[in-house]
């Protein structure tokens, strides 16, 4: 029995491109970078271990003063692929466009020169992963849309006495186009 | 309503018998970017918009959920997180098809659209909007089968707000489907 699971399973890594924008705090960051996974597909599920990284530069930094930084990400997330469209022979599915949704966990670091976050936070995306197989490699293309919801730092505030703390968003948001290949066997 | 639902149907039979692009469902993982007035002010941001279409001949039905980061340039308001839900009809105004197997489309369309502002100090705004817009799509059967579609599409969308408000929408997509 572990022998017909372990030759179903399909280990695929996904290297990827990725554009989007990273909110800290008040900040609003630019991100560009890369996105690196490491998963096992069994059926319609796939499980992943992740790292991004990219850089993260602040929008709202004045022009005489800019402020770059590095953005890190590790984490898990669960993928399920809802839908195959069979793009090759209608017999044996040798080429599937896989499209997909996924859920996940991870921990984002940004480092710049005037502050630093580690915080937890939740991936959700969704995309299409092309799966050709050419013997016993899977080869594709993979592309898709990601949003990570992380609790936003609080408000730094300087107090000489009594006084109310600023309200402010709890939940800050990031979000990632991606675009790359993914490779497996 | 009646008779829009009347010709949706006369349209998607009319050319589904030889037409392997008619009458798709489709879906966008779209990608793009929004510059939005917020009490007059413009904000602007990245924004991703996850869009369902279902095509009944020329004529479309779509919702879109569009999330977009906002922020104002000049610094005299707080940004904030837009949550928009659309609904549009669309028309095909204008159409090439190659080989039967490749369209690509002129598409024109109107909607409305409920919008959440969540801005940096804890506030939010709830408001509604009217949408125009207009995009090219070129979509591929990529099978020899059973249908599966795979292309490009870009979409440009301007919004009114009751208030007064505009905002303005690129999105650009891979829409799949069948």
């Amino acid at each position: 029995m572990w022998l017909v699971l372990a030759e179903r399973l399909v280990v695929t890594s996904t290297m990827t491109f990725s554009l989007g924008s990273i909110d800290a705090g008040p900040h609003d960051g630019f991100s560009p970078g890369g996105h690196f996974d490491l998963g096992v597909t069994f059926k319609d599920l796939r499980l992943a271990a992740e790292l991004d990284a990219g850089l993260w530069s602040d929008e709202d930094a004045p022009d005489d003063m800019p402020e770059s930084g590095g953005y890190t990400r590790v984490g898990g997330a669960m993928r399920y692929y809802f839908t195959d469209l069979n793009v090759g022979n209608e017999r044996n599915k040798q080429s599937l466009l896989r499209l997909y949704v996924e859920a996940g966990i991870g921990r984002q670091m940004i480092d710049t020169p005037s502050f630093e976050i580690d915080r937890p936070d939740l991936a959700l995306g969704f995309g299409m992963q092309q799966q050709a197989r050419l013997g016993k490699v899977t080869l594709g293309g993979q592309f898709g849309v990601r949003v990570l919801v992380s609790e936003a730092p609080a408000p730094s505030l300087v107090c000489r006495g009594a006084c109310e703390a600023p309200a402010y968003r709890r939940h800050d948001l990031a979000m990632f186009f991606t675009m790359g290949f993914a490779v497996g066997r | 309503m009646k008779v829009l639902l009347a010709i949706l149907l006369l349209a998607s039979t009319a050319h589904a018998d030889d037409d392997r692009l008619a009458n798709r469902e489709t879906m966008i993982a779209g990608f793009g970017l929004v510059s939005m007035q917020v009490d007059g002010i413009a904000n602007s941001g990245m924004a991703v918009q996850p869009t369902l279409t279902r095509t009944f001949d020329r004529f479309e039905l779509q919702v879109e959920y569009l999330l977009a980061d906002l922020r104002d340039d000049s610094m005299r308001q707080p940004g904030s997180i837009l949550h928009r839900l659309g609904f549009s009809g669309r028309y095909q105004a204008a159409r090439a098809r190659v080989d039967r197997s490749m369209t690509l489309d002129f598409v024109v369309e109107g909607g409305v659209g409920l919008q959440y502002l969540e801005r940096d100090d804890g506030d939010v705004i709830g408001r509604n909007d009217l949408s125009l817009g207009f995009g090219l799509r070129m979509l591929s059967d990529v099978t020899h089968g059973r249908r599966a579609f795979m292309g490009l599409e870009a979409m440009f969308r301007g919004l009114v707000t009751p208030s007064g408000d505009k905002a303005f929408v690129f999105v650009f997509g891979v829409p799949f489907g069948r």
